[in-house]
């Protein structure tokens, strides 16, 4: 939903970079966005593409990774992947907050909430 | 012949290795030092548009009022109604408009912090832009997140925003005098935010009346 506000921080970004190392020409970037955060990866680069325009990223490549979500549980110490619950009660694979081992939700998420500029490829 | 040149220009890769969200997550740590320094507790109230987080705080305020020096940040997209709504309790307002943005950020509430007199307060609530969605992605540095949910939403409303459930200390589902009316049972919704949440304390309300409040300090537990 915050999808532009955050494109347009992403841009700002890239751009202010790519002025203070007088690059010419921005050829790509890379992204990586975390699972558990609302950010959708098709309107990020939609956006990113329409804040381009004109700009010295105006042909640049837009790569975006998904980072699956890990956490480490504060009570048995398990660390890995969360169990992803697909019912009817969602329709969505909702990542369950619990450890897979001992149910607790006392947990540290260690990956998901990202929204990671990456590094991008200039030319001068 | 003419030989074939090599491009001038250099091809290289810079790494920005920035996280925008993490930079509101140390923002927001940094806020909740502040707020540690001043031994003030700060309350996120989040809902939708019209459940009633306005009310609450100003029903809260009303209980808290005398025992503890209060502040409150309201934020919205524009004008300073809820602003104006809470300052007849007497209490110290800083209005955040966030113009086009559909959440609070940690940095908005940096800013806020800098219009109050830190030294005096003892509880800051910080009522957030009506939306499910948006604010679950953005920690303030509070203390406790609330969510406040109301029987005139409807019978779906924790199943359709699961994430922002997951994140709160304390719900409220609220109107509860409007319940048979509506045809929604606010124990149903009760049930759907333990299944995503089991941690959590679900506290039914009637924010205009009252009733719920003391359960509801209770529960914030400051």
């Amino acid at each position: 939903m915050h999808d532009l506000s955050v494109s347009q921080a992403i841009a700002r970004t890239i751009l202010k970079q790519a002025k203070e190392k007088r690059v010419r020409e921005i050829l790509s970037v890379n992204l990586e966005l975390g699972e558990l955060t609302f950010l959708n990866p098709e309107q990020i680069h939609f956006w990113l593409k329409e804040l381009f325009k004109d700009t010295p990223a105006q042909g640049a490549k837009i790569y975006i990774k998904k980072i699956f979500s890990r956490i480490k549980c504060k009570k048995c110490e398990y660390e890995g992947s969360m169990s992803l619950r697909d019912d009817s009660f969602f329709h969505i694979y909702f990542p369950l907050l619990r450890c897979p081992r001992c149910n607790s939700t006392s947990l540290e998420i260690k990956t998901g909430r990202e929204c990671l500029i990456r590094r991008m490829k200039v030319s001068t | 012949m003419e030989p074939i040149k090599a491009e001038e220009g250099e091809i290289f890769d810079i790494e920005l290795e920035e996280d925008l969200l993490r930079k509101n997550e140390e923002l927001a740590r940094r806020n909740r030092k502040i707020l540690d320094e001043y031994k003030i507790v700060a309350i996120d109230i989040m809902g939708s548009i019209g459940t009633g987080k306005t009310s609450l705080i100003k029903n809260l305020i009303s209980h808290l009022k005398g025992k503890y020096e209060i502040g409150v940040i309201a934020g919205d997209l524009t004008t300073t109604i809820d602003a104006d709504r809470i300052e007849k309790e007497g209490i110290k307002v800083i209005q955040v408009n966030t113009g086009k943005e559909c959440h609070l950020d940690a940095n908005l509430i940096k800013k806020a912090l800098k219009k109050f007199d830190l030294g005096a307060l003892d509880l800051l609530f910080i009522e957030n832009v009506g939306n499910l969605i948006c604010p679950a992605d953005f920690p303030l540095g509070s203390h406790c997140r609330m969510v406040v949910v109301s029987v005139t939403e409807g019978p779906w409303m924790v199943r359709k925003h699961p994430y922002i459930f997951s994140q709160a200390d304390v719900v409220v589902i609220n109107k509860i005098d409007l319940a048979e009316a509506m045809k929604v049972s606010p124990e149903k919704l009760a049930d759907d935010v333990y299944k995503i949440n089991p941690a959590v304390k679900v506290i039914p309300a009637n924010c205009i009346a009252g009733k719920g409040m003391k359960e509801i300090i209770q529960a914030l537990s400051f």
